[in-house]
C-alpha cells in the first residue's frame, strides 16, 4: 500500500477473526481517529498531532529509511514526555505487549498566538 | 570596469545595509494591509501554517498568495478550503487569495548532489513568481520549497524591488536538530524573526525565539 509492496489481506472478522479494512485514502480519518481505543501510525508530525489532540493513545512506529531520519526526534520526544509510546518496526510486538495506556499523559494541544503576536508586533500592528 | 566596480560596490553596500536592518521592525504609525506569500509544504507542514493563519488577522494579511511544490496535491487543496471557510465564517468580505505551484528543489530523498540542479531549476521558477508576487511579508515553516522564495525575497530588499519581512517558524518536528531550510536561513541571516518551538533549539539557537508547540 502507499509506497509499499505488502497489502494486508481485508476481513470482515467472522468466527473471532481480527476485523481488517485498508484504504489508502479517506477523506474521514478524523471519524476513524474518534472511534478508535488505539492509534498506531508513522511518525509523521500531522499524525501525531491529529490524534493526541483527540486524546487516543498512539503508538508512534518510526521510518528508519528516512533521510536524516528527522521524525524519530518528535516521537522520542513525546515519548519522553509520556504523551505515547515508540517503537521502531522490529520492536513494535514488544511495545505492545508492554504498553499501560493508563499511564500515557493527556497531550495540552498547543498554541500559535506567542507567534502571532510577535508577528503582528514587528509589523507595526496593534497588539489585539 | 569602473561601472562594474560601483555596481558592485553599490550591491555590496546595500547588502549590509539590508543585513544590519534584518531583524528590525520598521514600525509604521497605522500600517497598511501586506500582501502575503505562504509557502506550504507536505505533510505536517501545511497543517502547522494554518494553525498559525488562524490566529491572525487576515484583514492585516492581503492579498495572498499560497504557493506549494508541483508534485504537493493536498497542500493547496487545504488552502482553499481555509479560504473558503474565511469567506463562509464572513471573516473576510471577498476572495483575495490566489494559489500557485513551484518546481520543487527536492524531493524527499532526493539525493544532495542531483538536489542543486533541481534547486537551480526551482530559484528560476521563484524569480518569475516573485516578480509578479513582490510580496511584503513571507511565511513559511520549512519546506525547500522557500529557500529560492526567501533568498529573492531577501534580494529584492536588497536591490530595492520590494522591501519584505520574513518569517521562519521551524517545524514542530525539529526538536534537537533544525531542517536544512532552517540552518540556510538562520545562518545567512535571510529571516527576520526565527521561532522555534521546542527550548532544546532556543538554547542552540539563540537568535531564535522560542514560542512552544504550535500543534
Amino acid at each position: 500500500m502507499g509506497q509499499g509492496t505488502y497489502l494486508p489481506a481485508e476481513s470482515i472478522g467472522e468466527d473471532g477473526l481480527l476485523a481488517v479494512d485498508c484504504f489508502t485514502f479517506s477523506s474521514s480519518i478524523a471519524d476513524h481517529l474518534s472511534s478508535a481505543s488505539l492509534v498506531i501510525s508513522h511518525a509523521g508530525s500531522g499524525s501525531i498531532f491529529e490524534t493526541l489532540r483527540l486524546g487516543k493513545p498512539l503508538i508512534v512506529v518510526v521510518n528508519e529509511d528516512l533521510m536524516d531520519n528527522h521524525q524519530s526526534e518528535l516521537a522520542e520526544e513525546l515519548a519522553d514526555r509520556k504523551h505515547l509510546y515508540c517503537a521502531h518496526p522490529q520492536s513494535l510486538h514488544q511495545v505492545i505487549v508492554g504498553m499501560d495506556l493508563k499511564s500515557l499523559l493527556p497531550y495540552q494541544p498547543g498554541d500559535a498566538t506567542p507567534v502571532a503576536k510577535l508577528i503582528n508586533r514587528f509589523l507595526g500592528f496593534p497588539d489585539d | 570596469m569602473a561601472i562594474i566596480a560601483t555596481s558592485v560596490a553599490i550591491f555590496l553596500i546595500r547588502l549590509l545595509h539590508v543585513l544590519y536592518l534584518t531583524g528590525k521592525s520598521r514600525r509604521l504609525k497605522s500600517p497598511q494591509p501586506l500582501s502575503t506569500l505562504i509557502v506550504l509544504g507536505s505533510g505536517g507542514h501545511t497543517a502547522e501554517m494554518m494553525n498559525l493563519l488562524s490566529v491572525l488577522q487576515m484583514d492585516r494579511f492581503t492579498p495572498r498568495f499560497y504557493i506549494a511544490a508541483a508534485t504537493d496535491n493536498m497542500s493547496l487543496q487545504k488552502a482553499r478550503v481555509f479560504e473558503d471557510s474565511l469567506l463562509h465564517k464572513k471573516v473576510i468580505k471577498g476572495s483575495s487569495a490566489q494559489f500557485m505551484q513551484i518546481y520543487r528543489s527536492r524531493e524527499v530523498g532526493q539525493s544532495y548532489v542531483t538536489s542543486v540542479w533541481t534547486t537551480l531549476l526551482a530559484t528560476t521558477h521563484a524569480l518569475w513568481l516573485m516578480v509578479k508576487i513582490r510580496p511584503q511579508v513571507v511565511l513559511c515553516n520549512g519546506p525547500g520549497t522557500c529557500i529560492p522564495l526567501c533568498v529573492i525575497a531577501f534580494l529584492f530588499k536588497v536591490i530595492g524591488i520590494r522591501w519584505s519581512s520574513i518569517f521562519y517558524v521551524e517545524s514542530i518536528a525539529r526538536v534537537k536538530r533544525l531542517s536544512l531550510s532552517g540552518l540556510l536561513l538562520y545562518k545567512l541571516c535571510i529571516a527576520d524573526q526565527f521561532f522555534v518551538q521546542w527550548p532544546q533549539l532556543q538554547r542552540k539557537y539563540p537568535r531564535a525565539h522560542y514560542v512552544g508547540c504550535l500543534m
